[in-house]
C-alpha cells in the first residue's frame, strides 16, 4: 500500500464517520453550535493541523545547531593539510 | 581466518580541485587514526578545472591502492557514480559523501561505530537529530530545510531524520541493491535510496553530524530545485 493510497483510505473514513455525523445521528439536526462545531469539524481539524505543524517548524528552526566549533576546526585543518601536502611533494596553486 | 573490514570510499567529484587534496588528506589522516583499512574511490566526470591531474598527484603521494581513481567524460549524474564506484570498490562497506568539504571524515568512525551496534544496513549521518547541525545558513534556509523535511515526515514517514543528507555508510551488497532501484535526481535520489531501503527491510542507524556549508553563498537554493523536490516527495509519495 502507497503512502497516497494510506492517506486517501484515512480521508475516506473521516468522511464517512464525519458524514454519518451529520446525516445520521441527533447532532446534524440539533443546537445551533453542536451542528456548526460538526459540520466544520474538517476545517478546524486542518487549521489544528496547520498551527501545530508551524509551531513545530518554528521551533525546530530555532534550535537548529549551528556549528560554530567545526566551521573553526575545519578552517585550521584546511592550513594544516596544506602544509603536509607541501611538504610530501604536493603543488598547491 | 578473519575477514577484515575494508572501508570503500565513493567521492563524486565535479570541479573540486582546491578541495580534493584537503579531503583526501582529512580522509587518510581519520583512517590511519581509527586504524580501519580503505580505500577512495575518486570518480571525477571530465571536471573542466584539472581535478583529475590533483587526484592524479595525490594519487602518486598516498599509492594507488589508497586513492583509485575511475573518471568519467563527462557528468553523468549520482547515482550512475555510485554504480561506476561500487563496480571497482574491494572494501565490504561503501561511504559515500561529498567532496566540497561539508562532510567532515572525523564521522566516519562514528558511522563505523554504529554500524557495528547492531550491524546496521546503512547508517546515515543527520543534521536535524541529537547535536547534528549545520555552520552557514541564513534564517531562510534553515526555514525552507526544516519546513521541507518536516513536510517529508508527514507524508512518508520515513523512519530516519534526515532524508536528503548524503553523509552515509553502506554495505556493499546493501547499496548495491538500492542504487539499481532508484530513479531520481539529486535530492529526491538520497531520499529515495532511504525509502527504498525501509520498504526492503534494510536496518537504519543514525549518526548526527555536523555540515559545514561553504558554498551557500555561491549556489543558491532557487524556485527550480524547490520545485522538482516537491516534484519528487509527491512521486514518491505516491509510489512507495
Amino acid at each position: 500500500m502507497t503512502k497516497l493510497v494510506e492517506w486517501l483510505g484515512a480521508a475516506g473514513l473521516f468522511v464517512g464517520v464525519w458524514a454519518y455525523l451529520f446525516i445520521s445521528t441527533p447532532v446534524g439536526h440539533s443546537t445551533d453550535f453542536a451542528r456548526h462545531f460538526v459540520l466544520f469539524l474538517p476545517f478546524y481539524a486542518l487549521l489544528a493541523f496547520a498551527v501545530i505543524s508551524v509551531s513545530i517548524i518554528a521551533w525546530r528552526v530555532y534550535t537548529f545547531n549551528d556549528c560554530e566549533e567545526a566551521a573553526k576546526e575545519l578552517k585550521q585543518e584546511i592550513e594544516d593539510a596544506k602544509a603536509d601536502l607541501r611538504k610530501k611533494g604536493f603543488k598547491i596553486e | 581466518m578473519e575477514h577484515r573490514d575494508k572501508y570503500s570510499v565513493l567521492l563524486p567529484t565535479y570541479n573540486e580541485k582546491e578541495n580534493l587534496p584537503i579531503i583526501i588528506w582529512l580522509l587518510v589522516k581519520a583512517f590511519t587514526e581509527s586504524g580501519d583499512d580503505f580505500e577512495i574511490i575518486v570518480i571525477d566526470d571530465g571536471s573542466p578545472d584539472g581535478t583529475l591531474d590533483v587526484a592524479k598527484q595525490l594519487q602518486t603521494i598516498y599509492g594507488d591502492e589508497k586513492i583509485v581513481l575511475r573518471p568519467r567524460e563527462k557528468k553523468l549524474g549520482l547515482g550512475t557514480a555510485y554504480i561506476h564506484g561500487i563496480k571497482h570498490a574491494t572494501g565490504n562497506f561503501v561511504v559515500i559523501m561529498d567532496a566540497d568539504l561539508s562532510h567532515h571524515p572525523k564521522f566516519i568512525k562514528e558511522f563505523i561505530g554504529k554500524q557495528k551496534e547492531k550491524d546496521y544496513d546503512l547508517v546515515s549521518g543527520t543534521r536535524y537529530s541529537g547535536n547534528g547541525g549545520v555552520y552557514g545558513w541564513d534564517l531562510k534556509r534553515k526555514i525552507i530545510s526544516r519546513g521541507a523535511n518536516y513536510v517529508t515526515q508527514v507524508l512518508l514517514r520515513p523512519g530516519a531524520s534526515d532524508l536528503t543528507g548524503s553523509f552515509r555508510l553502506y554495505k556493499k551488497e546493501v547499496l548495491e541493491k538500492l542504487v539499481q532501484s532508484c530513479k531520481s535526481k539529486g535530492y529526491v535520489f538520497q531520499m529515495e535510496m532511504i525509502i527504498r531501503a525501509r520498504q526492503l527491510g534494510f536496518t537504519i542507524g543514525e549518526v548526527p553530524i555536523s555540515f559545514v556549508d561553504r558554498v551557500y553563498g555561491e549556489s543558491k537554493l532557487g524556485g527550480n530545485e524547490i520545485f522538482q523536490f516537491a516534484k519528487g516527495l509527491l512521486y514518491l509519495f505516491a509510489t512507495t
